[in-house]
């Protein structure tokens, strides 16, 4: 059932060209607002993708993907500040996010369920307090991307407006939509999912779930530290309350993927597309009308995730899959009885 | 004179380790009867706190805060069971983390919303006045949190071990369906154990606003800090985690000693980390593994 | 009958806090062989079970494979060298299919999910849970539930295939038959230890049977002279041991 299938890998690849579209439109018609919010949304896809192959397809629920993202902030931030041309800051971020999933592997993935997701809070929290008192990653106030002198807009990857960062975070999502997608239907896909619903029953099986975890944690530190430099080239500006936030970053990031739903591949993508525009355009108008639009956005953020938890526990994508399993039958049933009719 | 910084720093621990203690028993409570994870424990605990600022902005001194700290936390806490709580028992895994964690989002924004981002300092009675014993001096307000967090301590460990109710809550922990069997109403033992375990959170908040400045995030640490000592304690035991509470306190002021006042926070993560490592079944506790 | 020992086991203890489970239980398995182990409640065997396949760290003892000492190693290393297990509590990956649960078994001889399925169809096939391929396993009934757990299992190809208490809970008809497609899998090579609660469970299919009692061998034997054991009878007095101990 939650094998990813044909149709949701052309629905993915649709949703993209689909937002490269709208991006398209909001540059014709000057709407830098739309164009952040795809971009926006791009981003979480990106990261929530990634933290959906450890929670919906092994198991592993984190609360602290700001790790890997914020590591990723930081790399391609700091590869652009020793004159690294970014794109290649941008693999950088990945190859950290990597790098450090591969060294938390033997501390996390010891831990099972909730200790699991308090571990990868308390680690967020621990890099967020060390990159605090940290002088040489600029401390508490953070770092700023050099300017880019005329010229150099490709090298640092410097563009006005969201509009042209949209295509690359477009071409990183596709990416990995394709490597995923092609991962999780093959052998490793039915192994993490037996992990998933049953340790013991899978190590009867001769599945060595360390081994397995150990894979799906790298791979998502990998495109979580993507998602990170995605951040940096756009905001050229970073510090560690932002990046390593509970709330705005790994606390979105598990948002969107519980929203759109953990069981599906497409999940991730979906809730990014639903939960992060409606985010933006709350908080954009509570900033104009409210003092506390802070605080506010996280009152809104907390139903969301309650409401979504209470009644829709499956998530959006399945739920539209099963309304579209009923209306296909009452369809069928209709049609039969005009046959008959006729 | 370094012995009395040893000393003093041993007493402060001691102190807020009492208050940590309830707030991790509370935690180790609703683990042990529901088991749910209550990732808004802290929080709850705030919202005692800010009971006690409001009792201060009111004109009222704050120490008269604690009992209504308690009840409009039960209260709270026996709503929560019946919206929230009560759905998401069998829910699967996921789905009861991310209810708790969106509890913890509702409070800790929602005291934000009300109260603003800023910092709170409750004054009260005891306020800058200190015990002396012998060449210690002991801050007033801490010694009566310590001294109220061991009565409500015993007050909690006696109902659970002498009143019908207690009872009930202990056979539930132990096994849901021959308690349900035995005609005990689990789900009205479930939301009198959950009103209670943040109550009590919600006293110790108000215990915490005596000795501490108090702002919307303040939840974080102190949740942290419980499921530690649940950790320590062996997670369900309700006694054990008050042991660990005072464990972490004296390790916590120690190293704020000897080690960095900053690092703390660290700290107490760093030894979360630790001890899941290195002792996954507690310091006080053990369980077995059934295939 | 006959052949080389295939399973030996030596000696080993268990204890769990006050309970001594295994108390230096030996049992020697010969390739090819169907042996049946039984015992009351509590008496020991899914334990047995459980250090064999390395779930269970015994305290004491040894515990060898072809040959191989396999004390100590983990359950999917175990799993690789040849040896299967179900489980007496059935474990379901609940929210996969029928297919695919088995296809995850497959997967350990075979490279691409497509060899896999074939095998595991034709497993499916074998067990008779072919029409419930497409439900979802935790859908299926119990007794459908031990199914899965027999399919999984065989989907591995083990030489040798530990059964904890597949038939409790079946019809007499459906032990019948499932005690046929034991025969076919023994027949092609495959060592069978069954655990089972009573006697007739295994009777006209066990070659020797094990009486574990308090967590050590009370008695060894062909099945029908077992029953007649009067130290066997005395373990099972008390839990109607007329019905249990029936041939
Ligand atoms: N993980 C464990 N922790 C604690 N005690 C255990 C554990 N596993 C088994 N036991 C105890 O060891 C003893 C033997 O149990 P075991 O399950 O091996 O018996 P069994 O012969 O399979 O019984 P049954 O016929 O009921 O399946 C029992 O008293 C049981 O309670
Ligand atoms: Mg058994």
């Amino acid at each position: 059932m939650s094998f990813p299938t044909q149709r949701e890998l052309v629905t993915a690849l649709a949703v993209l060209i689909f937002a490269i579209a709208a991006d398209g439109v909001a540059y014709v018609f000057d709407k830098p607002f739309l164009a952040n919010s795809i971009y926006l949304a791009l981003m979480y896809a990106l990261a929530g993708l990634a933290w959906n192959i450890l929670a919906g397809f092994t198991g592993l629920v984190s609360f602290g993907h700001a790790v890997f993202f914020g590591l990723g902030a930081y790399a391609t931030m700091i590869a652009m500040l020793h004159k690294i041309p970014a794109v290649l800051g941008i693999l950088l971020a990945g190859g950290v996010g990597f790098l450090a999933a591969v060294l938390l592997a033997p501390i996390w993935l010891r831990l099972k369920s909730h200790w699991f997701t308090l571990a990868t809070i308390a680690t967020a929290e621990i890099l967020k307090l060390s990159f605090i008192v940290w002088p040489a990653v600029g401390g508490a106030s953070g770092l700023q991307a050099p300017i880019a002198e005329p010229g150099e807009e490709l090298y640092y990857l410097y563009f006005r407006g969201a509009y042209l960062y949209v295509f690359i975070a477009a071409v990183l999502v596709a990416i990995e939509v394709v490597v995923l997608w092609s991962i999780l239907r093959g052998p490793i896909g039915y192994k993490l999912q037996a992990i998933r619903e049953d340790e013991d029953a899978a190590m009867a099986l001769a599945i060595d779930p360390l081994k397995y975890k150990f894979f799906a944690l790298a791979i998502s530190g990998f495109f979580t530290g993507l998602a990170g430099s995605l951040y940096t080239i756009r905001y050229r500006f970073i510090d560690p309350f932002t990046v390593f936030d509970l709330i705005s970053v790994s606390t979105y990031i598990a948002l969107v993927g519980i929203v759109g739903g953990i069981y599906t591949f497409l999940g991730p993508i979906i809730g990014s597309f639903i939960v992060v525009p409606a985010a933006e355009y709350v908080r954009s108008t509570l900033m104009s009308i409210a003092s506390r639009y802070a605080a506010l956005h996280g009152v809104v953020l907390g139903a969301v995730l309650l409401i979504v938890s209470l009644m829709a526990p499956e998530g959006v994508v399945e739920r539209v899959r099963a309304k579209m399993v009923v209306w296909s039958k009452v369809v069928k049933v209709v049609r039969e009885w005009v046959v008959e009719r006729s | 004179m370094d012995l009395t910084v040893l000393a003093s720093a041993i007493v402060d621990g001691l102190l807020m380790g009492l208050v940590y203690g309830l707030v991790a028993l509370g935690l180790a409570l609703i683990w042990g009867v529901m088991n749910i994870i209550n990732f808004a424990h802290g929080d709850y605990m705030v919202l005692g706190a800010y009971i006690a600022v409001l009792f201060s902005l009111l004109g009222v001194d704050a120490v008269y805060a604690l009992p209504f700290a308690f009840a409009v936390v039960y209260l709270a806490g026996v709503a929560t069971y019946k919206l929230v709580i009560r759905r998401i028992l069998d829910a699967p895994f996921v789905s009861q983390i991310a209810a708790t964690f969106a509890l913890l989002l509702l409070i800790r924004y929602g005291v934000e919303l009300v109260a603003g981002p800023r910092t709170w300092i409750v004054e009260s009675v005891l306020s800058g006045s200190v015990v002396r014993v012998g060449p210690l001096s002991i801050v007033c307000s801490k010694l009566f949190a310590g001294i109220v967090s061991i009565a409500v301590f015993v007050v909690v460990y006696l109902f659970l071990t002498r009143t019908y109710t207690g009872l009930a809550v202990r056979a539930i922990a132990q096994n849901r369906s021959a308690a349900m069997l035995q005609g005990i109403d689990v789900d009205r033992v479930n939301s009198i154990v959950f009103g209670l375990g943040v109550g009590v959170a919600g006293l110790a908040g108000a215990l915490v606003a005596l000795v501490q400045p108090v702002f919307p995030e303040l939840g974080g640490f102190y949740c942290l800090v419980a499921f530690v000592s649940v950790v320590l304690g062996g997670f369900t035991s309700v006694v054990g985690s008050f042991l660990g509470a005072i464990i972490i306190g004296l390790s916590e002021s120690l190293s704020a000693v000897y080690i960095s006042p900053t690092l703390k926070n660290a700290i107490a993560f760093t030894v979360f980390i630790l001890v899941l490592l290195f002792r996954p079944t507690g310091l006080f506790g053990r369980f077995g593994r059934r295939v | 009958m006959g052949g080389r020992e295939i399973l030996v086991v030596e000696n080993v203890w268990k204890r769990f806090g006050g309970i001594v489970a295994l108390a230096g239980v030996s049992i020697e398995v010969r390739e090819g062989e169907r042996l049946a182990i039984i015992g009351p409640n509590g008496s020991g065997k899914t334990t047995l079970f459980n250090v064999i396949t390395g779930y269970v760290k015994p305290d004491r003892g040894r515990v060898s494979f072809d040959g191989q000492d396999i004390t100590g190693k983990k359950p999917h290393q175990i799993a690789r060298l040849g040896i299967a297990r179900t489980f007496q509590i059935v474990k379901p990956f609940a929210n996969l299919t029928v297919e695919e649960n088995v296809v995850v078994a497959a997967l350990s001889r075979n490279r691409s999910v497509e060899e896999a399925r074939r095998h595991a169809l034709h497993v499916l096939e074998l067990v008779g849970l072919y029409d419930k391929r497409n439900v979802r396993a935790a859908m299926l009934n119990l007794a459908e539930k031990k199914r899965l757990e027999l399919a999984k299992a065989l989907a591995l190809n083990p030489r040798l295939l530990l059964l904890d208490e597949v038939a409790a809970g079946l019809r007499p008809s459906e032990i019948k038959e499932l005690k046929k497609l034991l025969y076919k899998i023994n027949s092609e090579g495959v060592t069978i230890v069954m655990v089972e609660h009573v006697l007739r469970a295994v009777s006209g299919f066990a070659e020797r049977v094990v009486v574990l009692h308090h967590g050590s061998k009370l008695a060894e034997g062909r099945p029908e002279d077992i029953a007649k054991d009067p130290r066997v009878v005395d373990a099972y007095l008390g839990s109607l041991a007329s019905q249990l101990l029936e041939v």
